[in-house]
């Protein structure tokens, strides 16, 4: 009887599939990676556009703060204004009623003397001499192209 | 509209001139056959004849146009001014074409309001051009303003701005002018003295636009309870408005807004007329019982003379 035999061939099997393992598992990994690069380079300018849209976006949100700040302002100063408006209507209505008491006052007022007949004046001049009355000519009115006033129904 | 009508043109021939009235003068016709309560057969005595029945009729587009802006006027006024006043018009004794009893005697006064809101009383289906209104109406301000700016408006589509140069149309106290004045300038409108004086107590600049004045100098009678009574009748209380006042002068760019305005303002009485004027930003004149002229800021740069400044 001899040493029995070693089984070298199944060894030799086994190294085989690893290898060959090995090497397919090379092969996908080389590939995907190609492919990875590839989806990187389209993907790139789309993402370059979200940066700058996020940009935008941030630099909209700083351009409608200042709007706010600037319409609040305006707010303050609008209502500021209307402080001092009402203030000033008051003070007028108080001006109307003293006004009403003057005309009132003046209503009770003495009659006025008799007018001082002033003598005539002569001017050296120009000869001419004016009388003691002066009474003023109604004023004219400029000539109109049309009139408003009662109507009709 | 009950109104004179005059008709003044710078440029073209005598045809030119003939040609505008004729446009002029025909579309006053159509308006007072639209708008007219004096009128038997008008289609505004034919739909007050149906008011409050809910009875839809088929008017003229310019009855349909005219109501709508009373409508709208009565709003924008917060209820100063408002139509439906025909009521308390034939119950003073103003009376235009015979309506039913029961109709005529409407009083939509309401004597405890400040400012009454307008309530709805114009239905408008435009699907079949027809109308109903809930009570009579008066379009008689309003009514003769439309038909200056409908006439108007045609005069400047025949070219009485554009073609001849300018011109001025004239109804009743109530004017709109355009285009070239006869002398260097704009135009100049005298406002006539209430009081019956010769000259006006003020003259307005009309560059482009409309002035109208409402007054108590004409259409003023005594009621049959002895009173003075006149047309302009406050739908607040029902009776004839305008404490303290004897006229009031609108300007502004269109006839019947200024006619809208003059009768709103008019109806506010002495008291309340700067107020109001000046919260509006409104060009107004006003003479109180005493003859005096005031205006608002906006009438001063327009007025170009004042007798009681002269």
């Amino acid at each position: 009887m001899g040493e029995p035999r070693r089984p070298v061939h199944l060894a030799v099997i086994v190294g085989l599939s690893a290898g060959a393992y090995a090497a397919s598992l090379a092969g996908v990994t080389a590939l995907q990676a190609a492919s990875d690069q590839q989806l990187d380079a389209a993907n790139g300018p789309a993402a370059d556009a979200v940066k700058t849209l996020q940009a935008e976006h941030a630099r909209l949100d700083d351009r409608l703060a200042a709007a706010a700040s600037t319409y609040d302002a305006a707010t303050a100063a609008y209502a500021d204004i209307s402080g001092q408006l009402t203030a000033m209507e008051k003070r007028l209505g108080k001006l109307a009623v003293e006004v009403h008491k003057v005309q009132g006052s003046a209503a009770w007022t003495p009659p006025p003397p008799p007018a001082v007949r002033l003598p005539t004046v002569t001017r050296s001049s120009g000869g001419s001499s004016s009388g003691g009355s002066a009474s003023k000519p109604a004023p004219k009115p400029p000539p109109t192209n049309g009139s408003t006033g009662a109507s009709g129904h | 509209m009950g109104s004179p009508l005059r008709l003044t043109v710078v440029g073209g021939s005598p045809d030119d001139a003939a040609l505008t009235w004729a446009h002029v003068s025909d579309e006053f016709e159509a308006a007072e056959q639209a708008l007219s309560r004096f009128r038997e057969s008008s289609d505004l005595t034919t739909v007050n004849r149906a008011a409050g029945t809910g009875d839809p009729r088929r008017v003229d587009r310019r009855l349909a146009t005219a109501l709508a802006a009373a409508d709208r006027a009565g709003r924008v006024t917060d209820g100063r001014f408002d139509a439906r006043v025909l009521g308390d018009l034939e119950r003073l004794g103003y009376a235009g074409a015979e309506l039913p009893a029961e109709i005529s005697t409407v009083h939509r006064g309401d004597p405890g309001r400040e400012s009454p809101a307008p309530a709805r009383w114009l239905s408008i289906d435009p699907r079949t051009d027809t109308l109903a209104i809930a009570a009579p109406v008066d379009l008689g301000g309003i009514g003769k303003g439309l038909a200056l700016r409908w006439a108007w408006r045609r005069a400047v589509r025949a070219g009485i701005v554009d073609r001849l140069g300018g011109g001025l149309l004239e109804a009743g106290g109530d004017l709109v002018a355009g285009g070239i004045a006869p002398q260097p300038g704009p135009w100049i409108v005298g406002i006539e003295d209430p009081t019956g004086g010769d000259g006006p107590l003020a003259t307005v600049a009309v560059g482009a636009g409309a002035v109208a004045t409402s007054s108590t100098l004409v259409h003023r009678w005594t009621g049959d309870d002895g009173r003075a009574v006149h047309h302009l009748i406050d739908p607040r209380t029902g009776e004839p408005g305008g404490i303290g006042l004897l006229s009031v002068t609108v300007a502004g760019p269109d006839p019947a807004w200024a006619e809208v305005w003059s009768k709103s303002l008019f109806l506010c009485g002495r008291p309340g007329i700067a107020s109001l004027a000046r919260t509006r930003g409104l060009a107004a004149w006003w003479v109180d019982e005493e003859g005096r002229l005031e205006m608002t800021p906006a009438a001063r740069v327009r007025t170009s003379w004042v007798a009681a400044e002269a």
